[in-house]
């Protein structure tokens, strides 16, 4: 992505892998997609899909180990809104989980998995790969059409 | 800073859990703990008011699917009241008015568990 000239590194930052910081990461990425331009209930709910995806960081690829990092950038280019989460943890693809079915989970009062099934429902594109360098990167997109 | 607060207060025939702030993996334990002191109490008529949370993720949807099976087998109910437009915005997207009843007035949550006659 730093290669693609077409966009622009609005944040960048390592982050300490603690569930604190969740409240801050909201509030950057809520700003952030106001500014360039979705609506509000829009740019909540991008926050609430970046929290998902950075809860599951702390608490599954580092299993809450609070000393390790992961970073966050938000680039945008065009129409889209890309933020890229990297983390050097255990990997996860939120992909290889099968959609959720509410009616069948509120059935059976099942747990867990609702994070990554609200990040694939507010998110246009929900991408992971392993990077070279062994990192998870994951990179979640809204179009601003 | 503080981001999240509860308090509970008895309400005849039920106990109001109250919210403020904002409820997530890092605050929901708060609320778990909460629901888990009602539960060693018996209380299973259970009124959550959401008038002053500002934001809620799925660490605190998923406490609610953690009692609501124990709530309901023992007779009771947690019931949600008072939601602001965003809130209710969270529980909607994942389908959540399928499984709890949710309330505009705290009284009328007050009002269905009393016609229920359970305690």
């Amino acid at each position: 992505m730093q290669s693609d000239s077409k966009y622009i590194v609005r944040f960048k930052e390592g982050i300490l892998s603690r569930t604190e910081e969740l409240h801050r990461i909201r509030t950057v990425v809520e700003d952030e997609a106001v500014r360039f331009g979705f609506d509000r209930e829009t740019a909540f709910r991008m926050a609430l899909a970046v929290d998902e995806a950075c809860t599951n960081i702390i608490k599954h690829s580092y299993s809450g180990n609070p000393r390790k990092k992961f970073e966050m950038e938000i680039c945008t280019g065009n129409d889209r809104f890309v933020v890229v989460l990297t983390d050097y943890g255990r990997s996860f693809n939120p992909n290889s989980l099968p959609k959720l079915d509410m009616k069948r989970y509120f059935e059976l009062c099942m747990r867990g998995g609702l994070g990554v099934h609200i990040i694939k429902l507010v998110m246009d594109d929900v991408a992971y790969h392993i990077t070279d360098a062994h990192a998870n990167e994951l990179r979640l997109v809204k179009y601003l059409t | 800073m503080s981001q999240f607060t509860l308090s509970v207060r008895e309400s005849p025939p039920a106990r109001v859990i109250d919210l403020t702030g904002y409820l997530d993996a890092h605050t929901a334990p708060q609320l778990e703990e909460a629901f888990q002191s009602l539960l060693n109490e018996q209380q299973f008529n259970i009124i959550v008011n959401f008038r002053d949370l500002a934001y809620i993720s799925s660490a605190g949807l998923g406490v609610f699917m953690a009692f609501v099976e124990e709530v309901r087998s023992n007779s009771g109910d947690i019931k949600l009241a008072e939601m602001s437009p965003k809130v209710y915005n969270v529980f909607d997207l994942l389908g959540f008015p399928m499984l709890y009843e949710i309330y505009d007035d705290e009284q009328k949550a007050r009002a269905k568990f009393s016609n229920e006659g359970s305690c």
